[in-house]
């Protein structure tokens, strides 16, 4: 083939996997990004985009005079910057805008350029456009923000806004990290502030207040890390004011840390309960499968017995029937059995796989009659044959159907939905998961993060052993 | 055949063939007995089965007359029309665009198949994302390529007339992976001389790919539309994690003004009644889906199997 043809046909494969395992692309993005931000395209902040791309009125906005020559020169600048350090600070910013006017920021300019860097907003002075601009929020809420504002004497935490009449939980989400800190309200806050804000115990905030009141009058913490020079401060509250004195970037891993560490519906259900539940499921349903599949393919492989062609077809026209048939039945049976919420209910009614079947009867038969033959006048019993010849030789098949039983058993949600109860400690991944999105409705992150951890064992054996799925299908399914 | 020699084969066949009656072949014939029954409405959650009443017919005449299971069926018709010859064009195409000895071959056929065996639900959750309103990503795409907004507010899953198109999309981008396997398995079975022969006697590429492949992938293809009916019929899991049976047609004319939903196949809807507890009247839809795919597999065998000679 033509070098050309070559190369437009990788093309043409490569764009077509993409437009195939685009979803999944999209799912690794968005389990990524800081809860919340699921909502905008953005692939980096975009606050500090729209600063690469000011023009002259957008820079007089923010309160920097730029001569108009210079302002391509900053703006280049500016990406450059973005393009080599994975986050710059603030003072970087600030650093390099000085340097390229050659003289420094007024005071105004400097809190505006540090708010649109930092992708924090002073509720109490930033103009609804400037709000608009950074949040994303619609243009009647950031005119409610700035006009209830004059109103109620100002913010001066990002709780205040819950009083703002038609703000929602959603949109408290957005501002929340946002929320510029002010140090100084640290300093006045008393001690029942402090519980409101910071979610401390009474104690805690009494120990905050009398350290505040034995320091120097106008007394600022420049960090959170100074928090922890009063005695018995932890850091876990050091951390939790980070995202008030920092950026926030758009990324973060907190998202698989809450899937993995602090989902708990219930009591000792986690996630790695969960999973070790869908381990035992799958693995037991492939275990016992395989030995029923193989020790009746070997019956009808090898064996002529009283009643063998009645039997094989009333096992394959059970093919016939939709898998939705049993669903009621099953279930009642099961209840009856009183096997809700076990394991082995979930295991065993999907271990007689008429499929499974059929490939190690056509495997079997394909192993050469000689061999038995040889056995058989030897004096070997079943067992003995099983161990020597059936076993050994196919080894390539039990695996084969192994992974595609293990599979079909990680994924099958409404047989798993059905047989525990919302509050069963048995409940495998998928069930799991769809508690999930009950769970955490509007953050899309964290189910990203979910669904990510889910895939991930499936596509790991997946990668491993392709072979044997596409042998399956292929030997399986393809009548002659 | 000695007596010992049967009886030694039903020791082998013993456990598959006691858990395939148990839990396979009792289940139809409860399934039947089932079907005549009728949950009292006074009977409490946890004695339903005690409370079964002899109905005969009743269930089955009811369902007739139900306009949700009609519509069930008739969105379940539209859903296999829609995902069936999809799966297979799609499947079709990408195992002719890698029927060739590409190095690099196996990694794009991975990449294919790999949705195939993704769990659904999960895939389903990730879909939602992608058809939400106003930030999903196919919602701004469209906005912003093709300026066309009429999805930003309602996104592809909310609006009755786009819900089951889009959840078909997102299952047949999962399941074309499956059927590519097969085709090319089938392409790769083709016997070399049939197409020398055609090339010989002067047809173009088209003509052959008309007379002499297509021909031997009928089998195949027969094959992805007995699986493609039965996924339609047994498609749950999608719907739960999509739509959970999707919005409302207000006010449908069809079937005198009932609020129906619009995703809501017959499969799901089979749940939902499960889920209420009229045990009696899914085990007779769940009868009534199998005659119907029964029906189908019937008329497709027929108006394929003159074509494989």
């Amino acid at each position: 083939m033509k070098i050309s043809k070559l190369l437009g046909l990788y093309l043409f494969l490569l764009l077509a996997a993409l437009f195939i395992l685009s979803p999944f692309l999209w799912m690794l993005v968005t389990a990524f990004k800081v809860p919340g931000t699921a909502e905008k395209l953005v692939f980096f902040n975009d606050t500090k985009v729209s600063l690469a791309q000011m023009s002259n009125e957008d820079w007089q906005k923010m309160g920097v005079s730029v001569e108009a020559s210079l302002v391509p020169v900053l703006n280049e600048k500016i990406l450059e910057l973005y393009r080599s350090s994975r986050v710059p600070g603030t003072h970087e910013i600030v650093d390099m805008l000085q340097s390229t006017l050659k003289r420094p920021l007024s005071p105004e300019a400097l809190a505006r350029v540090s708010q649109d860097v930092s992708g924090k907003l002073d509720l109490n002075t930033a103009s609804a456009e400037h709000i608009i601009r950074i949040t994303g929020l619609d243009p009647e809420k950031a005119q409610t923000i700035v006009a209830y504002r004059a109103e109620s004497g100002g913010y001066s935490t990002p709780q205040d806004l819950h009083k703002i009449p038609l703000f929602k939980e959603s949109d408290m989400l957005r501002i929340k990290e946002m929320f510029i800190a002010r140090p100084e309200i640290l300093n006045q806050l008393d001690a029942p502030g402090f519980r409101s804000v910071l979610n401390m115990s009474e104690e805690r905030a009494q120990v905050y207040r009398e350290f505040i009141n034995t320091q120097e009058e106008g007394f600022t913490f420049k960090s959170p890390e100074a928090l922890l020079s009063i005695k018995r401060f932890h850091k876990s509250e050091a951390d939790f004011l980070k995202e008030w004195f920092f950026t926030n970037t758009l990324y973060t891993l907190d998202n698989f840390k809450k899937v993995l560490f602090d989902f708990e519906p219930r009591e000792g259900f986690t996630i790695r309960r969960a999973f070790i539940n869908s381990m035992i499921v799958s693995v037991g349903t492939a275990l016992l499968t395989v030995l029923l599949c193989t020790l009746a393919g070997y019956d009808f492989a090898k064996k002529e017995f009283f009643g063998k062609n009645v039997i094989y077809i009333i096992f394959w026209s059970s093919m016939m029937i939709p898998g939705m048939m049993f669903v009621v039945p099953q279930y009642a049976i099961i209840s009856m059995l009183g096997g809700i919420n076990t394991f082995w209910a979930m295991i065993i009614p999907h271990t007689a796989n008429i499929f499974g079947l059929y490939l190690m009867k056509q495997y079997i038969e394909a192993i050469p009659h000689s061999l038995f033959e040889a056995a058989w006048m030897d004096g070997a019993n079943e067992f003995d044959i099983f161990r020597i010849i059936i076993f050994p030789l196919t080894m390539p098949i039990v695996a084969t159907l192994f992974l595609m039983t293990f599979l079909g058993q990680w994924s099958n949600f409404l047989w798993q939905l059905i047989v525990n109860t919302p509050d069963s400690m048995n409940s495998t991944l998928p069930v799991t998961l769809a508690l999930f999105r009950g769970q955490y409705s509007t953050d899309w992150t964290v189910l990203m993060a979910g669904a990510c951890i889910m895939l991930l064992p499936i596509v790991i054996l997946f990668l491993f052993s392709q072979r044997f799925f596409i042998q399956g299908i292929t030997s399986g399914a393809v009548k002659e | 055949m000695t007596q010992r020699q049967t009886a030694l084969a039903y020791l082998l066949l013993s456990p598959f063939l006691i858990t395939f009656t148990i839990f396979l072949l009792i289940p139809v014939v409860y399934s039947l007995w089932l079907s005549f029954q009728s949950v009292s409405i006074y009977s409490d959650l946890f004695n339903v089965f005690g409370d079964l009443r002899f109905v005969g017919l009743r269930n089955y005449s009811d369902l007739l007359q139900d306009n949700h299971f009609l519509f069930s069926m008739l969105l379940t018709m539209v859903y296999a029309a829609i995902t069936i010859p999809g799966t297979i064009l799609l499947s079709l195409c990408l195992a002719l665009l890698l029927n060739n000895s590409l190095p690099g071959k196996s990694l794009f056929r991975s990449a294919f198949f790999l949705p195939n065996i993704l769990d659904m639900l999960v895939v389903g959750f990730v879909w939602q994302l992608i058809y939400s309103p106003k930030f999903g990503f196919l919602t701004v795409i469209l906005e912003k390529v093709l300026n066309i907004h009429a999805f930003h507010d309602s996104g592809f899953l909310a609006n009755p007339y786009t819900a089951l198109p889009a959840i078909a999309l997102a299952m047949i981008l999962k399941g074309a992976g499956f059927g590519m396997i097969l085709f090319l398995a089938s392409l790769n079975n083709i016997p070399k001389d049939l197409f020398e022969a055609a090339s010989i006697d002067g047809a173009n590429r088209l003509e052959i790919f008309l007379n002499v492949t297509l021909p031997q992938l009928i089998p195949t293809i027969l094959f992805l539309i007995v699986t493609g009916i039965m996924a339609a019929l047994n498609g749950f899991t999608e719907i739960y994690a999509m739509s959970s049976g999707g919005p409302q047609f207000v006010g449908s004319k069809i079937f005198g003004g009932e609020t129906l939903g619009a995703t809501r196949i017959a499969g799901y809807y089979l749940w939902q009644v499960f889920s209420e507890g009229r045990y009696g009247y899914a085990a007779a839809m769940s009868y009534m889906m199998l005659l119907f795919a029964l029906l189908i597999s019937y008329l497709n065998v027929k108006f394929l199997q003159p074509r494989m000679n």
